[in-house]
């Protein structure tokens, strides 16, 4: 069965940029892959390889004592043809952010 | 599913006397004295007390193992304790996915639910109600991707469905109170009210406001209007509801530069100030509601009248989350549990059956349900197939019978769309004896539980459905097991140890056997104010390029449009309805739409199944009383210009709508239908005009 996942948006010490947590997400087809930011930046989710390629609209960042907002657009992998090989995104407005997501 | 055959036996519970297959002949018992699998989890009740069934019931959410899985995921679930006896609380491990506590109280007692949502929407991704639907569709959403990151369908979920027809507001809540014969309106089982979550909102925090709710619910004063509820709960509901106005994230037309705060369209409070202000109960809640109503006790005075003309019928129900857009996804994390209303007095359905055992009759509630985290809609692994059932949180759990025992079990279908239809086999030996006792929670008349045909049906739940089986062990210890017919085997039956002595069987003579109360008579045929047909159906318009295009379910062709009442019925009348199904094997791979409709039950006359027949079914009176009932598939035919025309499938029933007016909902009972639209609104309306002095 399909599951779940959720990666976290956080602040990364002594940076002022963020960090994905888990950097690198192993799934398997199908599984629905949403983000949380608890960081208090909004963030746009691109595929690094082909900027123009959203995959998550912006999500706002978090209000102090408000719960951390995730994102509306969950995605998932149809199938894995090269299954091991990561696929990287980053955030649009913060480069610096990169994560990557490992179909298997 | 196969249709045909399930129909046909579906065909064959509804008289629960005509069965159309005929059990395995005994043989030899396996040489196995214990089956495999874990024991049957007895999952904690909450009791009623002094006539009070007091619980507090919490809406949380956690890392839980789902049956069958080893890793755990995070899903939501009922936790529940009884704040008069703190003893009473379940789960008491809540990492095992499962149903919430057994709720357990008699006819006549006062239900006192005090209804947290402590969800932490952070757990779970778009799932927020109102600050959504500026933001996008209002419906939860997905993206395909294919394996190198590309984006390869942009709209996977919702494709053509459009709020509020669709899977949204996940982590909102309510409770109903599936079987219940109450008021839908107010406090009670009203499935038209949100209770967003809010888990800063504690027990502690309501307890005084809901007391005084209660306790005037307890006399007979349920409230009526937003003015009746205690001014302290109402100006925290205010505050509570301004402030998730002004902090929603929300980056649609005329956003705040930090995303957050919604729109004055949008906002909750002021919709609930408008319904307020028109003398209606408000829709909007904030982390917690008060459930307050009679179970209906149907008493007559010295003259022959009674307070209600519809009692409550003692029996198996349940309760469970009912918010339009998120009951599939909320059910699918295992937000449902038992509720069962006794009638211990000596002729009663619990007093009569006890007496008859010498009160040593052990009763099993069975509560199946199957888990997943996904709806299948929003995943891009369209193949997969329906979760595995689990029973009381276990995948084939054990039953341990002593030979001879006869047990009650009480089945509770509390799925999203598993469909059972079981057998029991045994490799040996005589095998496992039953009696239906009752359908959905109301008890079967004398003569169709006497009737010889009983026991030797297939055991059928519809989602939704409830089934009452006196069971009985075999002399033979080994194992035994409940098979179905598409599944496999859901259920083990291990019987061992010392033989009951002396063994009893099943009642066989009327005066053991509880008497129906008479409320539950057939419902007269002259009677009928009127007729209605309803038909269920579906539709698909074609998919545009590079996207696609969902089935959409419907009720007399339309969606379920809010504040639209569709059906209007006078109170204290009866009516006959026929419900049609125009989807068919090519259409829906359904066995078929389970119809439910709130508040009263009703009797089925007539079904007819043109897949397996060719004229309808008259069925023979005591009729059974369901609240739940699929209706036979249609079937396609070739017309004669060598069009596609479909014959409908189709039952008859009998409904009396009494003691209550206000607004309820019927639907099909595969929730994701229902999520996305397969529901409509009805209201109870009075037949007398009040008059008043000025």
């Amino acid at each position: 069965m399909p599951k779940s996942c959720i990666i976290s948006i956080n602040d990364k010490p002594g940076q002022t940029f963020a960090e994905f947590s888990p950097q690198s997400q192993t799934v398997a087809p199908g599984d629905l892959i949403n983000w949380r930011n608890n960081t208090s930046k909004a963030h746009r989710l691109v595929l690094k390889a082909k900027p123009e390629v959203t995959w998550v609209d912006e999500i706002p960042g978090k209000l102090p004592d408000q719960p951390a907002p995730t994102s509306q657009q969950g995605v998932s992998f149809s199938k894995a043809t090269t299954p091991g090989l990561p696929v990287q995104y980053m955030c649009a407005f913060h480069p610096e952010e990169i994560g990557e997501i490992i179909a298997q | 599913m196969q249709e045909t055959k399930t129909v046909k036996m579906t065909v064959a519970a509804v008289v629960a006397v005509l069965a159309l297959t005929f059990l395995l002949p005994p043989a030899q018992a396996q040489t196995a004295p214990i089956c495999a699998g874990q024991p049957l989890p007895t999952v904690g009740q909450i009791t009623s007390n002094e006539n009070k069934l007091q619980a507090v019931i919490k809406v949380v959410n956690g890392e839980r193992t789902v049956p069958g899985s080893t890793s755990p995921q995070m899903l939501r679930y009922f936790e529940g304790y009884n704040p008069a006896d703190p003893s009473q609380k379940w789960p008491v491990t809540p990492g095992a996915a499962g149903p919430g506590p057994t709720l357990r109280a008699e006819i006549g007692d006062i239900v006192q639910i005090t209804l947290l949502n402590q969800v932490k929407v952070e757990d779970f991704a778009g799932t927020l109600d109102a600050g959504i639907e500026g933001r996008t569709t209002g419906c939860d959403e997905s993206r395909k991707l294919n394996s190198d990151g590309t984006v390869s369908v942009q709209n996977f979920y919702p494709a053509d469905d459009k709020y509020p027809n669709c899977f949204h507001a996940s982590s909102s809540a309510n409770l109903h109170f599936h079987g219940t014969h109450v008021t839908p309106s107010t406090t009670g089982d009203n499935v038209l009210i949100t209770v967003r979550p809010n888990p800063k909102v504690t027990e502690e925090d309501v307890r005084e406001s809901f007391q005084e709710i209660f306790k005037r619910c307890a006399l007979g004063e349920e409230p009526q209007r937003w003015e009746d509820l205690p001014q302290a709960w109402r100006d925290d509901q205010r505050k509570l509801l301004k402030e998730y106005d002004e902090t929603a994230p929300y980056i649609g037309p005329g956003r705040n530069p930090n995303g957050h705060g919604l729109p004055s369209d949008l906002q909750l409070w002021p919709k609930n100030e408008t319904a307020i202000a028109h003398g209606l109960w408000p829709q909007y809640y904030s982390g917690s509601y008060p459930s307050c109503f009679q179970i209906p006790k149907y008493t007559e005075d010295n003259s022959g009248e009674s307070n209600v003309r519809m009692g409550q019928s003692p029996g198996t129900h349940w309760y469970h989350s009912h918010k339009h857009g998120s009951t599939s996804l909320n059910l699918f994390n295992g937000l449902a549990g038992a509720f069962i209303i006794t009638d211990n007095s000596p002729t009663g359905y619990d007093g009569k059956l006890q007496s008859f055992y010498g009160g040593k009759l052990e009763e099993k509630v069975l509560v199946i349900q199957q888990f997943t985290t996904v709806l299948n809609l929003m995943s891009a692994n369209t193949g997969a197939t329906g979760p595995p059932l689990a029973i009381n949180g276990e995948r084939v759990p054990a039953i341990t019978m002593q030979p001879g025992q006869v047990q009650l079990w009480r089945m509770v279908n509390a799925t999203v769309q598993g469909f059972v239809n079981a057998k029991f086999v045994t490799t040996g030996g005589a095998g496992i004896a039953f009696k239906q006792t009752a359908q959905d929670g109301v008890q079967l008349a004398w003569k169709s539980y006497s009737d010889p045909q009983n026991g030797k049906q297939a055991i059928e739940l519809s989602p939704a459905n409830r089934v009452d089986l006196l069971v009985q062990a075999p002399a033979e210890p080994g194992c035994y097991v409940l098979q179905d017919a598409v599944l496999g085997p859901i259920l083990n039956v291990t019987v061992k140890g010392d033989p009951v002595s002396p063994a009893k069987g099943f009642p066989v003579a009327e005066g053991d056997y509880p008497i129906q109360p008479e409320f539950l008579a057939d419902i007269d045929p002259s009677t009928v104010r009127l007729r209605r047909e309803v038909t269920f159906g579906s539709q698909r318009a074609a998919a545009p390029p590079n996207g696609r295009s969902l089935r959409q379910f419907t009720i007399d062709g339309k969606q379920f449009v809010d504040q639209v009442i569709n059906q209007v019925m006078l109170l204290d009348s009866a009516e006959e309805w026929t419900l049609y199904s125009t989807d068919n094997v090519n259409t829906a791979n359904i066995v078929g739409h389970p119809f439910h409709i709130h508040i009263n039950p009703f009797q089925i006359f007539e079904v007819f199944d043109p897949n397996t027949m060719t004229e309808p079914l008259k069925l023979s009176p005591p009729f059974v009383w369901w609240d739940t009932f699929a209706i036979p598939q249609g079937k396609e035919v070739v017309g004669e210009n060598g069009e596609k025309v479909v014959i409908p499938g189709f039952f008859k029933m009998r409904s009396r709508f009494v003691d209550f007016t206000g607004q309820f909902v019927q639907h099909c009972h595969i929730l994701a239908h229902e999520d996305r639209g397969m529901m409509q609104l009805l209201e109870v309306v009075n037949n007398k005009t009040v008059l008043t002095h000025h």
